[in-house]
C-alpha cells in the first residue's frame, strides 16, 4: 500500500478554482437575433398524424447442421427448425408521450425486448430484456458429473497414473457443452429539466448462466473440468448534467456490484494422487466484488477560441469475499488463514485537464492553428492489507510462504497537438485546395512500486499531413515515433529471484516504436468513392537479452462504393493484415538459447449489391464475404533443426440473399438464404482426444467446423402505410 | 518523482495561463446574423421547393416532430432554418446572372465545411458539444456530425445497436476487418455496438472509451475480472490490452499470441523455465499439455487473479 501522504494534489484544487473562476469572468455569450416566428404556422409541413402503428412478423427459419460457432450469439446453433416472431407497436401523438413496445428473435435464445416512453424534449424512458447466447464448443465431453459447483466422477471411475490407463473414460465421457448466456434486463431514463439541466439514470442488471471450462491440475497432472457459470453484475449510471452560457459540466456516479453464486470449485483427481490426500482438489472462483466511483467534469469556454475542460474521478473498488482453507488436501490442513478474507479496498483517482486553444493570438500567421494540450492523471491506489500466507502448493505439498503485495500505479499522461492550415505559408496555393498539418508530442511515465521496472517514461511524436486537391480527394501520410525508457530492473522484488534476470517482461522492457499510415479517399460524385489505407507499426524491444524482441504489424484495407440511379449499390471491401514477433528463450535458466518467431497474416473480402424497388415490390441484397487467416511459429531450439508447427488456418466463405417482396400496403414476403462454411486447423486442439496427452485429460474440443445453409422465410404484415418507414 | 509532479501541476497551471491569455473574449469577428435574414414564413417558405421525400422524412424522425417543444418544429422555433441557417436570401429570387445564395447543407460531400455544418447541431446540442467534442478525435478530423447522423429519416442507423456498426466501419475499415476474424466481440452479429465501448463524441482517454479507462470499460462487461484479488496477475491489472486484442484477432480468447509464447514473454522461471516447445511435442508425436488444449492456463488457470490462500502461482 502507498504511504497515505505520498500523493498530493493540493495544488490541483487551487488550480481549478482559479481557472474557473477566471474563465467565468471571461466568458462571453454570442448575440442570439431570432426573428419573430409567430407567423411561421408550418401549414405545409407534412407532420405524422396520432397514428397507432403495428408490425408483426411471424415465420421459420431452418438450419441444415448444428453448429456452435454459427448459433454463437445468433441463437441459431442446433440442426432444425425455428421460428420467426417479430414485433412493434408504436404509440406516435402529435403531442404527449409516444410509447413503444417491440420484441426481436422471439423465437431464438437470442431474443430482445424492449419498452419505451418517450416525450422529446422532456423525457424518455426505456425498459429492455436482452438474452445473448455463448456458444463456446460443441464438440466436448467429458467424464466429470458437474453437481453445482462439485465435479465428481463416475463410481466405477478406474484411476490411473497417465491418461492412457483410464479405462473407464470412453464409457463414462458425456457430451458437456461449453455455453452459458447472458441475459441482461436494463433501464433509463432521461429527464430534460431545464434547457439547461439534465438528468439520466441507468440501471443494468446482467446475468451468466451456463457453463465453461477449466483447467485444473495437482502439480503436474491436470484436467479440464466443468465449470458453472452463475453470476450477476448490477450496474448503476447516474448523471446530472448541465450545459449553459458559463460552460458544461456533469456530476456523475457508477456503481457495480459483482456476485457469484459459487467462490469454490471442487473436482475428484482423475489420476492416481502422486502425494497422499490430493483427492479433492478445490479452485476459487471469481469473488464478489464492488465498484462505485464519483465523476466531475466541466468545459468551459474562455472567448471565442479557447476551451479547457477537467474531469476528475474518484472511485473504490472491494473484494471481501470469504477465504478458502489453504487446501482441501486433508492430509495437509491445519494452517490457521492470517485473516477470514481479503478486506481488499484499492481506490482510483483519475484527473484530466484538456486545452484547446486557436493560436491566432500570436498573429495572422497563426489564425487557424490549434493546439490541444492534454495532462492526465490515473492513479491505482491499493489499500488491501498484506500477509503472510502459508500456501498448499496445487492441494498437493506445502510450498513457501508468501506475501500477498496490492498492486498500486501511477500513470501519468502529458499529450501536446498542434493543428496548422499550411495555407497560410502559401498563399499561392488554390483556394478549392487544403493542405495541413498537424503534429504531436507525447509524454508517458508509469510508476509501479511492486514490479520490476518501477518508472518506465515513454516519449513520442508524430507527424501528419494532409492534402485535399480537390473536395472529393483526401491523401493523408502520418510518422511516428516512440521510445519507452524503463529504470532499470529491481533486485528488491520477491518474483526476481525466480525470473531469469536477463528476461525483460515486454509491458516494463525499453522500446523503440516507428509506424506509419497512408490514407487515401475519393470520391468524386455521391455515385462512387473508393478509400485505401495501409500502416506499419513495429516495436523494438532494444534491451532485452531474454523475452520479446520485437513485432512488427502491416495491414491495408480498401473499400469501394458505387450507385446506380436511386435504386442499385454495390460495396466491395478488402482488408489485410500481418503481425510478426520474434522472442528468445532459456531453456538453461541463463543465456537465451532458444529463440520462435511467429507471423500471423489475415485477409478478408466481401461485396455486396442492393437493388431496391425491383419491379417496383422486391428490394434484394446479395452479399458474399470470405475471411481467412494463416498463423506460422518456428522454433528455433538452438542445438536442434529449426522447426515448424503445422499452419493454424480459418477460413470463413458466407454468401447471403435477402428478399424483400412488398406484396401490398400492409403484407410483404421476407425470404433469405445464408450459406456458410467454417474450416480451422489449429494444433492445440486438432487430434487432441480426452486421452492424448497422457498427464492432462481433456475434454476432446476440437475447431468448430461448419458447411450449413439458413433458410428463413417469414411473413411480415404493418397496419399501416407508415409503419415501414418505422420499422 | 516529486519532481515529475510539480511539472504536471505547473503544466496545468500553464495551460490555465495560457488559455485565459491567448483567450479572445471580444466577439468582434463573429458573424451577427440579423432577424431580417430569415425567410418570411419559415418551413412553408421551405417546402414550396423542397417538399420531396427527403423532407417527408425528416416529419418521421425526431426533429420533426412538434411535440419536441426544443426541437426545430416545436413552437417558435426557428424549423428548417434551424438547421440549415437562415435562408431568407435563399428563398428570393436571385438578380439575373446571379447564383442562389447557398444554405447550410450537410454531408461529407457538402460545400459546407464540416466546422460550420457542426456549429449548427451543437447550438443545440450544447451538452455533447460542451464536454469532449471539442478536441476530439472525429472533431480534429473534421468529421461533420451529418457522416454518421441522419436527420431526415425515421430513426437513425447509428442510434441503434444492429444498425450502429454499418454506420461506424464505413470509414473505420480496419476495424471492420478485425471484427471479420475468428475470434471477435459480437459486432458482426449486431449484438454489440461501437458505443457499448467508445464515446464517438470525444472523451478524455485514448481511444474514446466511454469510461475513465482500458481496463474500466472491459470490467464494466467483464466483471469477474475485476478483483481486487488476493494475487493479482499485474499486467491484467494494469490494461487488459497488454495481452488481449480489443475488436478481434486470429487466436483464441482475442490473445494477441498463442500460448505458452505468449506468457514466455514474461516468465522464464527457476524451475519452470522457458522451454523451447516445438512440434514434436503436438498430438501423434509427444503430446504435451505445456503446448495444447489450454497450454499454460491448463495448470495456471486464474490468469487474472486468483482469490485463493494457496493461489500465488495463478493454479487455484
Amino acid at each position: 500500500m502507498r504511504d497515505a501522504g505520498a500523493i498530493r494534489y493540493a495544488a490541483l484544487p487551487l488550480t481549478l478554482i482559479v481557472g474557473v473562476a477566471g474563465a467565468v469572468l471571461q466568458a462571453s455569450d454570442l448575440p442570439v437575433t431570432k426573428p419573430d416566428t409567430s407567423q411561421w404556422t408550418c401549414d405545409l409541413c407534412p407532420f405524422a398524424p396520432s397514428q397507432v402503428t403495428a408490425v408483426v412478423e411471424v415465420g421459420a427459419a431452418y438450419v441444415s447442421d448444428s453448429a456452435a460457432r454459427f448459433g454463437d450469439y445468433r441463437g441459431l446453433e442446433e440442426r432444425g427448425a425455428y421460428g420467426i416472431g417479430d414485433g412493434a407497436l408504436r404509440l406516435s401523438p402529435e403531442d404527449g408521450v409516444g410509447l413503444t413496445a417491440a420484441v426481436v428473435d422471439a423465437g431464438l435464445a437470442a431474443r430482445q425486448l424492449r419498452l419505451a416512453a418517450d416525450q422529446p424534449g422532456h423525457a424518455s424512458v426505456e425498459l429492455g430484456y436482452r438474452v445473448l447466447p455463448h456458444y463456446l464448443s460443441d464438440t466436448v465431453s467429458t467424464p466429470f458429473l458437474q453437481s453445482g459447483n462439485r465435479n465428481e466422477l463416475p463410481d466405477d471411475w478406474i484411476r490411473a497414473g497417465a491418461t492412457t490407463g483410464m479405462t473407464r473414460l470412453a464409457d463414462s465421457a458425456m457430451r458437456s457443452d461449453w455455453e452459458f448466456e447472458r441475459r441482461t434486463a436494463e433501464a433509463e431514463g432521461r429527464w430534460h429539466i431545464s434547457p439547461q439541466w439534465n438528468a439520466s439514470f441507468g440501471y443494468r442488471h446482467d446475468e451468466r448462466i451456463g457453463r465453461d471450462a477449466i483447467g485444473a491440475a495437482f502439480v503436474n497432472l491436470g484436467a479440464q473440468i466443468p465449470q458453472p457459470v452463475d453470476d450477476r453484475t448490477h450496474s448503476v449510471d447516474a448523471a446530472l448534467a448541465y450545459a449553459g452560457d458559463l460552460g458544461a459540466g456533469q456530476l456523475a456516479y457508477y456503481g457495480s456490484y459483482f456476485s457469484n453464486a459459487s467462490l469454490a470449485l471442487d473436482w475428484r483427481n482423475p489420476f492416481i494422487p502422486v502425494v497422499e490426500g490430493a483427492d479433492i482438489g478445490r479452485l476459487a472462483l471469481a469473488p464478489d466484488n464492488s465498484f462505485h466511483q464519483a465523476q466531475l467534469s466541466w468545459t468551459q469556454r474562455v472567448g471565442r477560441h479557447t476551451r479547457w475542460s477537467v474531469r476528475a474521478a474518484y472511485g473504490e473498488a472491494r473484494q471481501n469475499a470469504a477465504f478458502l482453507p489453504y487446501t482441501s488436501n486433508v492430509e495437509l490442513l491445519g494452517q490457521e488463514l492470517p485473516r477470514d478474507a481479503l478486506d481488499g479496498k484499492v481506490s482510483t483517482t483519475y484527473i484530466d485537464l484538456r486545452l484547446n486553444t486557436d493560436l491566432r493570438a500570436f498573429g495572422e500567421l497563426w489564425r487557424g492553428a490549434r493546439l490541444v494540450v492534454d495532462a492526465q492523471i490515473d492513479d491505482r491506489n491499493d489499500r488491501t492489507p498484506t500477509d503472510l500466507f502459508e500456501r498448499v502448493e496445487s492441494d498437493s505439498f506445502i510450498a513457501a510462504a508468501a506475501i500477498n503485495r496490492p498492486y498500486d500505479f501511477e500513470r501519468r499522461r502529458m499529450a501536446v497537438r498542434l493543428d496548422y492550415d499550411l495555407r497560410r505559408l502559401l498563399p499561392k496555393l488554390p483556394a478549392s485546395q487544403r493542405l495541413s498539418l498537424a503534429g504531436g508530442w507525447r509524454y508517458e511515465s508509469f510508476d509501479r512500486p511492486q514490479r520490476q521496472v518501477r518508472l518506465s517514461r515513454e516519449r513520442s511524436g508524430w507527424a501528419r499531413i494532409a492534402y485535399v486537391p480537390r473536395p472529393w480527394l483526401t491523401a493523408q501520410l502520418e510518422l511516428g515515433t516512440g521510445m519507452r525508457e524503463s529504470g532499470g530492473y529491481r533486485s528488491d522484488i520477491v518474483d526476481i529471484a525466480r525470473q531469469n534476470p536477463l528476461l525483460r517482461q515486454y509491458d516494463l522492457a525499453d522500446r523503440d516504436t516507428e509506424r506509419a499510415e497512408f490514407k487515401l479517399s475519393a470520391a468524386p460524385t455521391t455515385d462512387w468513392g473508393v478509400s485505401l489505407t495501409t500502416s506499419y507499426a513495429s516495436h523494438a524491444f532494444v534491451n532485452s537479452p531474454l523475452g520479446l524482441m520485437g513485432t512488427r504489424t502491416r495491414d491495408a484495407t480498401f473499400t469501394a462504393h458505387r450507385s446506380v440511379g436511386a435504386n442499385t449499390t454495390m460495396d466491395i471491401r478488402a482488408g489485410w493484415g500481418r503481425r510478426t514477433a520474434a522472442q528468445l528463450g532459456s531453456q538453461a535458466f541463463s543465456q537465451p538459447d532458444w529463440s520462435v518467431k511467429t507471423e500471423d497474416q489475415t485477409r478478408s473480402a466481401g461485396a455486396a449489391l442492393r437493388l431496391a424497388e425491383l419491379a417496383g415490390r422486391f428490394d434484394l441484397v446479395l452479399d458474399y464475404s470470405y475471411v481467412e487467416s494463416d498463423g506460422g511459429i518456428t522454433t528455433d531450439p538452438g542445438v536442434l533443426p529449426i522447426a515448424g508447427f503445422p499452419a493454424l488456418r480459418h477460413r470463413m466463405d458466407s454468401a447471403s440473399l435477402r428478399i424483400d417482396y412488398q406484396h401490398n400496403a400492409r403484407w410483404s414476403i421476407h425470404a433469405e438464404l445464408v450459406a456458410e462454411r467454417y474450416a480451422a486447423d489449429d494444433f492445440a486442439l486438432d487430434a487432441v482426444a480426452f486421452d492424448s496427452i497422457p498427464t492432462f485429460l481433456t475434454q476432446g474440443a476440437r475447431t468448430l467446423d461448419y458447411d450449413l445453409r439458413y433458410i428463413a422465410l417469414s411473413f411480415r404484415y404493418r397496419s399501416n402505410q407508415e409503419a415501414r418507414v418505422a420499422r | 518523482m516529486l519532481r515529475l509532479r510539480r511539472i504536471a501541476q505547473l503544466c496545468w497551471l500553464g495551460m490555465i495561463a495560457v488559455g485565459l491569455a491567448m483567450s479572445d473574449t471580444s466577439a468582434a469577428d463573429e458573424p451577427t446574423v440579423a432577424a431580417s435574414a430569415y425567410s418570411q414564413f419559415g418551413a412553408d417558405t421551405c417546402l414550396t421547393c423542397h417538399a420531396d421525400e427527403s423532407t417527408a422524412l425528416l416529419f418521421r424522425g425526431t426533429h420533426g416532430q412538434r411535440r419536441h417543444s426544443a426541437g426545430p418544429f416545436g413552437a417558435q422555433q426557428l424549423q428548417c432554418e434551424a438547421c440549415h441557417g437562415p435562408g431568407g436570401a435563399h428563398a428570393r429570387r436571385p438578380a439575373a446572372g446571379q447564383a442562389r445564395p447557398a444554405v447550410v447543407s450537410f454531408g461529407a460531400a457538402s460545400a459546407t465545411p464540416p466546422e460550420t455544418q457542426n456549429a449548427m447541431c451543437v447550438s443545440c446540442h450544447r451538452s455533447t458539444a460542451q464536454h469532449e467534442w471539442s478536441g476530439s478525435s472525429h472533431e480534429r478530423a473534421a468529421v461533420p456530425c451529418s457522416s454518421c447522423h441522419q436527420v431526415h429519416a425515421s430513426a437513425d442507423p447509428v442510434l441503434a445497436r444492429v444498425t450502429q456498426p454499418e454506420v461506424c466501419l464505413g470509414c473505420h475499415a480496419r476495424q471492420r476487418h478485425e471484427f471479420a476474424l475468428p475470434h471477435a466481440h459480437p459486432v458482426r452479429q449486431g449484438k454489440m455496438a461501437c458505443t457499448d465501448c467508445h464515446g464517438a463524441h470525444g472523451t478524455t482517454n485514448e481511444w474514446d472509451l466511454v469510461r475513465l479507462t482500458v481496463n474500466d470499460t472491459c470490467v464494466s462487461c467483464h466483471a469477474a475480472k475485476r478483483g481486487p484479488f488476493l494475487w493479482e496477475h499485474p499486467p491484467v491489472v494494469e490494461r487488459c490490452t497488454n495481452c488481449h486484442q480489443a475488436h478481434g484477432g486470429v487466436h483464441p480468447a482475442l490473445l494477441t499470441q498463442r500460448a505458452p509464447f505468449l506468457c514466455q514473454q514474461c516468465h522464464a522461471q527457476t524451475g519452470h523455465p522457458s522451454i523451447a516447445r516445438g512440434p514434436d511435442e503436438l498430438a501423434g508425436a509427444g503430446p504435451s499439455p505445456y503446448l495444447l488444449a489450454g497450454s499454460c492456463i491448463n495448470c495456471h488457470s486464474q490468469v487474472h487473479g486468483s482469490n485463493h490462500p494457496s493461489g500465488e502461482q495463478l493454479t487455484r
